[in-house]
């Protein structure tokens, strides 16, 4: 073999091992060309190649020439003619004048066309100084390397569509990825992702939000410094956690970065990859801060008494439930107190409810200091309180009664101008084994507390079973089902007893008090002082006023006066709850109305007990009633709290001094100066007055002398049957009866 | 010899020197001379490495004057009169030309093509005239492994936008060091690429054109494992008794093998230069320069000691093509050559090229490997055992 072969073939065979390893297009050409440059000497070299056999060409690859570099990339169809044929040396170049017109400094050019793909063509500024037969030496060359370009090109179409296809799915995983995005940025929920590490993944802006992380920071930190949950190291989803069935937790508490507490309700679950193998977690947590504090708000609220702050009867019955229980089973003794406040409803008339609120709030807060860690306190309604002591003896909760008393009575509440003392009665009962249920137990204390404050209030009293004067209530108790049974059977009946001018009491009469007996079932009468106390402590007198009312404007409608009588006047007793009641003027409006009586007949009696517990209420009553015609007394003056500035505030027509004085007038000095006190107040307010209980002719001498101006009792008349009563169908010939129950009073209650 | 003319033309040398002593005193002293009071002058050192430790002095001295220094360490520096050990070369430039100097992470993250890319792009309005194509002179680490691959790669991207020449830098003794600076750094494993105005740049050899060839069947990089499928000293020691009649074991393979180097096969008739410098014990033999897989070798004769053809035909070319007979030729000798003709025929070939030229003033270095083109614009080739010149202009007067 000649050196030249030799040669040849080196040069061959590295050429062909160039070929042979190349399987993408760019770098074949461009290693093609090169090692043509490095062998040949050609400092330049380009290919113009097609994509596929009959396609135009395009110069793919230019080396060694800035002028040609430009062009690269652009069809030259003119090459066509040039790709054919064998290879050959080219020393005119003014034929290729289309492609080198920047480039004309190249004198000699070696071209090498291919079978289908184009061809390569070296250029040099001289003639070519190789003795090796260039032109025929690489023509295998240039075959094999038609097959590689045809092998590259079908590659890289090939290449081309899985790329196409995997951008096709990369893109639908992108729009997949995303939506889930923006479904998880958009939900009102926090969520975090995780890698399998624990690592921040993801963080949706609701979660940057509750946490005060925001995505930046928190990626690659660790969960829990993000999602720092008080007393708890990192969330982790238990390891055979169910996505759909994510582990709740509604009491979790969250730092945030900086440093507030959120209440979070969470759930978390893994992520599992292929072989479900866990490739990190989700966690989704909602900020629950408002609810919970809505519910705990709510719990306070139904527990509490919302202007105290101290429990309310609801949970305090619970309490008692409780104690009754452990009574019963464990048999413990505890203690009831029951405390209702004396002359709150003074306060609260007088100055309002926001006076009255106060006050049971700064009382609230002495009872709380008081009675701290004693026992459960709480508030049962309006002025009531009531303590369950567990567990204590009852001369325990004795003396403690006893202590709030006196805390009570020594409690002053200045209030804009002036200062209020107030009081308490205090109804104590021991519950143990024997006790029965809760409503005997409050039965008893309410029972109790009122005995205290008809004992004169701002004391305690201890419930006995054998005390007579617990008996007393446990009767008006028993009475008050009489009553009703009454109500329900129409056993009541009114009377009347006249009032007259006390300077004459002889001459015909025309103004009488209304009132009310009610008839047992054996047709006795049964006595006032039994019926009224009973009813007004049980509530039934709104009622029982109302029939009065009824009753009497319907006999007034249906009596037929002789001719030539006077026109006869009847005043009708109220009770405090009626006064309280705000539609009685409305009904009142409608009986006027309905039976056409005229309003100047009708007078009304109010005690100064009543008329002071509701005051306002009772001055806006009195106002629209005698704005109708109607007339006002104010019953038993001088009995209760006899406070002159009353009669100022409220507009009443007649003073009816309390019997208790006018009985004694002739005996007793005090008593006769403080029926003329009355009398001279009264008149120079311009009111009239109305004795009671006038029984003899020296109390009538008296009055006259002092100037009262009415008198009413046994001297002057009996308590009778009106002539416009209805007759009840048991007749009523008690006479005797009748007289006892009205002995002391002439009020229906 | 100095060479010493005022002008302020720019890219042009304003002096030229090889001082007998490295002493920084001294090449202050030049430097301040020539350099001291002109903005964007420059300064390119070359140092023997016998001489490498005053560098960080030479630096202190270049930056304390405010002018910017560039260089490289090779085996000796030379001038028209001889090869020397000792001392320093220093050529100092109007315009400081633009260069770069990567470190071997720059080399080894492709950061050369575009390096180059932006050194074009900033002269390309100043120093370097649009018609005339610069000149890419490179100094390489002379232990890359990869210097030929990295010159097709700037070919297949940079064309015939630069015309390229250089030389290796390192040690004799092919021992890694640190032997390209500039004023703060002294890398190792990297490249200086310098920009210079369009100037002439020759390379020769003068080996003969072999007739037997062999096949590097596997290679990487400067080492040649296997030549024909075996390993590559049993080939190469076949081929040598075969040609020349000579016995090469392991024991002399260091004396002999500069004799006998590779010569890679190319289709226009050029050859380049392969020296094995190294004996690996697996039969591998370590080449300067790399040496491509499949590559046909020959084993090259070296030329007679007494031979004048590379410098005539170095001298022919130069006097052809230059035209700036009293300016310094920038010359670099191959290391390898001068082992294999001896020191006294090597400073004669150099001080017979100077002679060639009408007694031109030669400045330089041993240089451990040459690249330059077959011919001007060409493609560039790494080649060992040559003398690359290369061309500088004189201040116009």
């Amino acid at each position: 073999m000649s050196g030249q072969t030799e040669r040849t073939l080196a040069i061959l065979y590295e050429m062909a091992l160039t070929i042979g390893s190349a399987d993408e297009l760019d770098p074949l050409v461009a290693r093609i060309l090169q090692r043509l440059l490095y062998h040949s000497g050609f400092p330049a070299g380009l290919a113009l190649l097609r994509e596929k056999p009959g396609a135009a060409l395009k110069l793919k690859r230019v080396i060694g020439s800035r002028h040609l570099q430009p062009l690269q990339g652009r069809e030259f169809p003119q090459a066509d003619e040039l790709a054919a044929g064998e290879p050959r040396l080219l020393e005119d170049l003014d034929a290729l004048q289309w492609l080198l017109p920047g480039a004309s400094d190249f004198t000699h050019a070696l071209l090498l066309p291919l079978p289908r793909y184009g061809l390569l063509l070296l250029l040099d500024r001289a003639p070519p100084r190789s003795t090796l037969p260039l032109t025929g030496m690489f023509r295998p060359i240039l075959a094999n390397l038609d097959r590689a370009l045809e092998n590259c090109l079908l590659r890289a179409a090939s290449t081309r569509a899985l790329v196409d296809e995997k951008e096709a799915a990369a893109c639908a995983l992108d729009r997949e990825k995303e939506r889930a995005m923006v479904t998880l940025r958009s939900i009102a929920d926090g969520v975090i992702t995780t890698d399998s590490d624990g690592r921040v993944d993801f963080i949706n802006p609701v979660a940057e939000a509750i946490t005060g992380w925001t995505a930046a920071d928190a990626k690659g930190r660790k969960l829990e410094d993000i999602y720092a949950v008080q007393g708890r190291g990192r969330p982790t989803p238990a390891a055979d956690a169910d996505p759909r069935h994510a582990s709740q937790n509604g009491r979790t508490v969250l730092l945030t970065r900086d440093g507030a507490r959120r209440a979070v309700q969470e759930s978390m679950a893994p992520i599992r990859g292929r072989g479900d193998k866990q490739n990190g977690a989700v966690l989704v947590f909602q900020d629950v801060t408002p609810q919970r504090e809505m519910e705990r708000r709510l719990r306070w609220q139904a527990n509490h008494d919302a202007l105290t702050g101290l429990f309310n009867r609801a949970n305090f019955e619970d309490h008692l439930q409780a104690a009754i229980d452990a009574a019963h089973r464990l048999q413990h003794m505890h203690v009831l107190l029951y405390l209702d406040l004396d002359q709150f409803k003074v306060i609260n008339d007088t100055c309002g409810h926001a006076a009255g609120d106060e006050l049971l709030r700064r009382l609230g807060r002495q009872l709380g200091q008081l009675t701290r860690s004693k026992g459960i306190l709480a508030r049962l309604g309006g002025d009531e309180f009531g303590l369950l002591l567990e567990r204590r003896e009852l001369d325990e909760g004795v003396a403690l009664a006893e202590r709030i008393a006196e805390l009570i009575t020594r409690f002053r509440m200045p209030w804009e101008d002036q200062v209020f003392a107030i009081g308490v009665s205090i109804g104590v009962v021991g519950i143990d084994a024997t006790c029965s249920n809760q409503s005997e137990i409050l039965s008893a204390a309410d029972m109790a507390c009122y005995a205290a404050k008809e004992l004169g209030g701002k004391r305690v009293h201890v419930y006995r079973p054998d005390d007579a004067e617990m008996a007393h209530r446990r009767g008006q108790m028993g009475q008050i089902a009489r009553i009703q049974a009454a109500m329900e059977e129409g056993r009541f009946v009114l009377y009347r007893q006249a009032i007259a001018p006390a300077c004459c009491p002889a001459q015909p009469v025309d103004h009488y008090e209304v009132l009310l007996r009610m008839v047992d079932k054996a047709g006795a009468i049964i006595a006032p002082g039994a019926v009224i106390p009973a009813a007004e402590r049980y509530g039934l007198m709104p009622q029982l006023d109302r029939w009065v009312i009824r009753s009497v404007f319907r006999g007034l409608a249906q009596y037929k006066v002789p001719a030539g009588a006077r026109e006869e006047r009847y005043s009708i007793n109220l009770s405090g709850t009626s006064l309280g009641d705000e539609r009685l003027a409305d009904f009142l409006r409608e009986q006027f109305a309905e039976f056409q009586i005229a309003p100047r007949r009708i007078g009304f009696e109010i005690t100064e007990t009543a008329a002071i517990a509701h005051l306002e209420r009772t001055r806006a009553f009195i106002r629209s009633m005698r704005e109708l015609g109607c007339t006002f007394s104010l019953d038993d003056f001088g009995s209760g709290l006899s406070s002159f500035g009353y009669l100022r505030d409220l507009d009443v027509d007649m003073i009816k001094i309390d019997g208790a004085f006018v009985r004694d007038i002739a005996k007793d000095p005090i008593a006769r100066e403080m029926v003329a006190s009355i009398h001279k107040m009264a008149k120079l307010m311009g009111k009239h007055t109305i004795a009671e209980f006038v029984e003899d002719d020296a109390i009538l001498g008296n009055l006259r002398q002092i100037g009262v101006d009415y008198a009413q009792g046994y001297l002057i008349d009996r308590p009778h049957l009106p002539p416009w009563q209805r007759i009840p169908a048991t007749p009523l010939s008690h006479q005797r009866a009748v007289d006892a129950g009205t002995t002391s009073s002439a009020r229906p209650g | 010899m100095e060479q010493s003319i005022a002008d302020t033309e720019a890219a042009t040398v304003l002096a030229a020197v090889r001082l007998v002593d490295a002493d920084p005193q001294a090449f202050r002293r030049w430097l301040n001379q020539h350099c001291g009071a002109l903005p964007g002058s420059g300064v390119w050192v070359l140092l023997p490495e016998r001489a490498a430790d005053v560098l960080p002095d030479l630096q202190r001295q270049a930056n304390e004057l405010g002018v910017p220094l560039a260089g490289a360490v090779f085996p000796a520096v030379l001038d028209e009169h001889g090869i020397y050990p000792q001392g320093l070369a220093a050529i100092a430039w109007r315009r400081m030309p633009a260069y770069v100097l990567l470190d071997s992470d720059g080399v080894a993250n492709d950061r050369l093509v575009s390096s180059v890319e932006e050194l074009l792009d900033r002269t390309a309005s100043t120093s370097v005239d649009d018609h005339e194509v610069a000149t890419l002179f490179m100094l390489f680490d002379a232990m890359l492994p990869s210097i030929g691959s990295l010159l097709d790669t700037l070919y297949l991207e940079l064309g015939d936008r630069v015309r390229y020449a250089g030389v290796n830098a390192g040690s004799e003794t092919f021992t890694p060091i640190p032997c390209l600076f500039d004023n703060t750094r002294c890398v190792q494993g990297g490249v200086l690429a310098a920009l210079l105005p369009a100037v002439g740049a020759e390379l020769e050899h003068g080996y003969r054109e072999p007739d037997h060839l062999v096949a590097a069947t596997a290679t990487s990089g400067n080492r040649i494992r296997e030549i024909d499928w075996r390993p590559a000293f049993d080939v190469y020691r076949e081929r040598i008794r075969a040609q020349f009649h000579i016995d090469v074991d392991a024991d002399n393979f260091y004396r002999m093998a500069v004799h006998f180097p590779f010569g890679i096969q190319r289709a226009d008739g050029e050859v380049l230069v392969r020296i094995p410098v190294a004996l690996e014990d697996d039969g591998s033999l370590f080449c300067v320069g790399e040496v491509p897989e499949h590559a046909i070798l020959t084993l090259l004769e070296a030329p007679a000691e007494d031979s004048t053809a590379a410098a005539g035909a170095l001298a022919e070319r130069l006097g052809g093509g230059m035209a700036h007979a009293a300016a310094t030729l920038l010359t670099f000798y191959c290391a390898g050559r001068r082992l294999h003709l001896g020191a006294g025929a090597a400073a004669r070939e150099v001080r017979g090229l100077s002679e060639r030229l009408g007694a031109r003033p030669l400045l330089g270095a041993l240089s451990l490997g040459e690249i330059g083109s077959s011919h001007r614009g060409g493609y560039p080739l790494y080649h060992n055992a040559a003398i690359v010149a290369l061309e500088t202009q004189t201040p116009r007067r």
